[in-house]
Parts: C-alpha cells; structure tokens; sequence
C-alpha cells in the first residue's frame, strides 16, 4: 500500500481494522504519527458528539406501543370518520344558511382532515408527549403564519404541530392540551370564509373564523370551552407573504 | 447461530412489543444523538425520535433482520425529517446554543475545544457532514451510509475522506491538505 492510499484510507476511516491497513500503519513512523492523529480527532468527535438525552424519552417510546382503548382503534376512528363526513355534509346544507359553497367544502375538508390526523395525536396526548414552542413556530413558518406574543400562549402545552395541506395551501395543524381532550388549531391561508362556520360533527365542535386574509379554525372534544383559545390566537396570528 | 429475536417470531401483539421495547432499549440513545445533530435542536429531535419510533412500530413486521434495525431506524429519521422540517427550514449555523452533556462540567480548556469541534462540524458542507455523523454516530460501514445516503460507496468514502481532512484543516490550519481522496477511491476498501 502506497502513502497516498493509506492516506485516503486513513481519513476516511481511521478505526479501520483491516489487516493490510493496520501493517501499513506501523510500516512507518509517519504513517504512524497521522494514524494516531486522526484517533485522537476521532475520540475528540466522540466526545463533542454526545448529547443528553430527554428524560422520559424511553418510557414514551415504550408507550407508543401500549395498546390505546378500543374506542380508539384505527379501523372504528376510519369507519367513525366516513360517517361523520356524511352526516357533516348533509347538516351543514340545511343547517347553515348563507355559507358559500367554498365555506361548506372548506368545513368538510376539515372535518376529514381531522379524523385522519386524530390517532396521531391523541397517541400523544394519552402518553403525556410535549412537543416545544421551537417545534410550533418552525412549523408556523413553513405556513406563512406566526404569532406575535408567545409569552400569551406559554401555558398551552403542545403535543402535536404539522404541516397539512388543506384548500390546496400549506396550512399549520397544531394541536394543544385541551380539558377533556385534545384541541386543534389550524391555520389555513386561503380566501377567509364568509363568516363562522360552525363545525358540525358527532365528535368534534369549533368553528372556522375568518382572521385578516386567513381562516383559523379551534376545534376539540364536544365538552371543551374553546372560547378563550379563540380569543387569544386570533389576537395574535399574523400572516407572512 | 442463535436464532434473531427478530427472526421466526411468534406474532403475538406481547411478543411483538416486547421486542420493539428490546429495540427502543438498545437504539434509543443512538437515534436520538443522530436527530439532535440533523436538527440542532432538542424539541424536534425529540418530536422526530417519536415520530421515528412510531413509525417503526406500525410497520415493525417488516423487520426482518436484527442488524438492519438501526439502519432502518436512521433512514425513518432522516425521511421524516425531510418531510417534516428539513425544506422548511433555515440551515442553522449558530451551533453557541448546542447542550451537550459534558459542557456543564467540563474544564474551561475542555470546554473551548468542544465548542471549537461543534463549529468546525457545523462548518462542514451537507454533503461531508451527513456521512461523517452516521460514521461516528450510528457507527455504520460505508457500504451502510452509502446505502442510508443512496450513494455508492465510494462516494461516500471520497466524503469521508474530505470531512476529516477539513476538519483538521478548520482545527489546525496549513497542518492538511486534500490532496488525496480524489482518484483513489477505488483503492478504498470498506
């Protein structure tokens, strides 16, 4: 083995156990000093690589596991949510009046949007799974939306930010720790609805609101005061370019 | 050869949890370290080793081999946060606010070195870094990251060869040059 290939071989993996690698090593004194330079930067590496790991994180990737209750099961939450679409839609004609028919597809969007997502987090919200602000506000960015005063929303406890696409945009989905259940926001920037759009559902209640140029919609379990979330996001959203 | 628990498994629900609880036990820590540099920043990479976790647990019958699972497992990570995070984001260069485990206790000297190591690894393009953290985090054989990266291996190796002789060169100027690494890969052997 020539220098330049021991070379080669030594930066790009200094640990290298091969037989041929280790006698070209001690074959010289130079080829010896790099190879042991480049151990120590390895060890160093190690070293600068090491990260403390969350506390908990085991017992919730346990947990991810555990099975949830029956109510909860993916097929019931599929066969729940065709359901549920159907009788949304069909409410929504009747019940009401003045929506357009953008508004009423926009609801309907919403509705099967959160049934697909809600597995997902309510698996976080029945393990106790946070998620941080950094997480939200990466996600709010991605969707041309932030909020302005987050020292306001510091006591909600995120489980769940994601980007979903809803009316063909880019739209923020997160989802807090709500009293009875968990409480989604999701911010939509698309041309704002005609005026509130009441969620119709058997599982879900919340509206959709028209905020500035965006529409927000707060929606969680049918129990769940959802007032004062609507007050404080809608203070606070602003809507990017 | 001893049988590979995840091999001719039973496929009791209990069974098969336990052995996702043995594969979280054994590959969590790993993971974990890999998101945090992919992401530099605890929140996500916790949300990301989650995310990475369940997904392996929903589709765990496809595991077929034991000594693929920490491969599987990084290649989850970094799809996820590809689809999630990575094209939504800036690149973050600013590596003061890193927390990593030693800094609280370790000597001034010490300190300074990690702090001068994190901005050098940060320094690094992309394309040298990602090799060079499955390496030394995930501990993978080049034909493992070519596999990962979907490169051949000798790419890989041409990267490896460059991140570690920037290194050397960003730590200690004038003490390296790059002038190997480019026609020799085919000499490499993995």
């Amino acid at each position: 083995m020539d220098d330049l290939e021991f070379r080669t071989r030594a930066f790009s993996n200094p640990s290298d156990q091969q037989e041929d690698f280790r006698a070209a090593a001690d074959a010289s004194p130079e080829r010896r000093q790099l190879l042991d330079e480049l151990l120590e930067l390895e060890r160093d590496l190690q070293r600068a690589l090491i990260v403390e790991v969350p506390a908990g994180l085991k017992r919730k990737l346990h947990q991810q596991a555990r099975p949830a209750s029956p109510l909860r099961s993916r097929s019931l939450m599929a066969l729940a949510a065709s359901l549920v679409i159907a009788t949304g839609l069909a409410l929504n004609l009747f019940m009401q009046p003045g929506l357009s028919a953008q508004d009423l597809a926009l609801h309907d969007e919403v509705v099967e949007h959160l049934h697909q997502e809600a597995p997902d987090y309510q698996t976080r919200y029945d393990n106790g799974n946070d998620i941080s602000w950094a997480q939200v506000e990466a996600i709010l960015r991605a969707s041309g939306t932030s909020l302005k005063s987050v020292d306001e929303l510091a006591s909600m406890h995120m489980i769940f930010a994601r980007l979903c696409g809803l009316a063909g945009t880019r739209s923020a989905h997160l989802v807090t720790r709500g009293e009875h259940g968990p409480v989604s926001i999701i911010f939509i920037r698309t041309t704002p609805v005609t005026r509130g759009v009441e969620l119709r559902d058997e599982r879900f209640q919340g509206r959709i609101i028209p905020v500035d140029e965006g529409n927000m919609a707060v929606i969680g379990e049918k129990n769940e005061a959802l007032g004062h979330y609507e007050q404080i996001l809608r203070d606070n959203v602003e809507w990017s370019i | 050869m001893s049988k590979s628990p995840f091999q001719g498994r039973n496929n009791s629900d209990s069974d098969r949890r336990k052995r996702y609880e043995a594969l979280v036990d054994e590959l969590y820590q790993d993971v974990f370290r890999y998101a945090y540099w992919l992401t530099r920043n605890k929140g996500i990479a916790e949300d990301l080793v989650q995310e990475t976790f369940l997904r392996a647990w929903r589709s765990f019958d496809s595991l077929q081999n034991e000594k693929a699972a920490k491969a599987w497992l990084f290649t989850i990570l970094r799809r996820e946060n590809a689809r999630q995070y990575e094209r939504y984001r800036p690149e973050l260069v600013d590596i003061n606010d890193v927390a990593v485990a030693e800094e609280g206790s370790a000597e001034p000297d010490h300190k300074q070195k990690q702090v001068e190591l994190h901005q050098a690894i940060m320094r690094l393009d992309k394309d040298y870094r990602d090799p060079l953290l499955l390496q030394v985090i995930g501990g993978f054989s080049g034909k493992e990251i070519a596999d990962i990266l979907d490169l051949n291996n000798n790419t890989v190796m041409t990267r490896l060869f460059r991140a570690r002789s920037k290194l050397k060169a960003i730590l200690v100027p004038d003490a390296v040059s790059d002038e190997a690494g480019e026609d020799l890969t085919d000499k490499i052997t993995d």
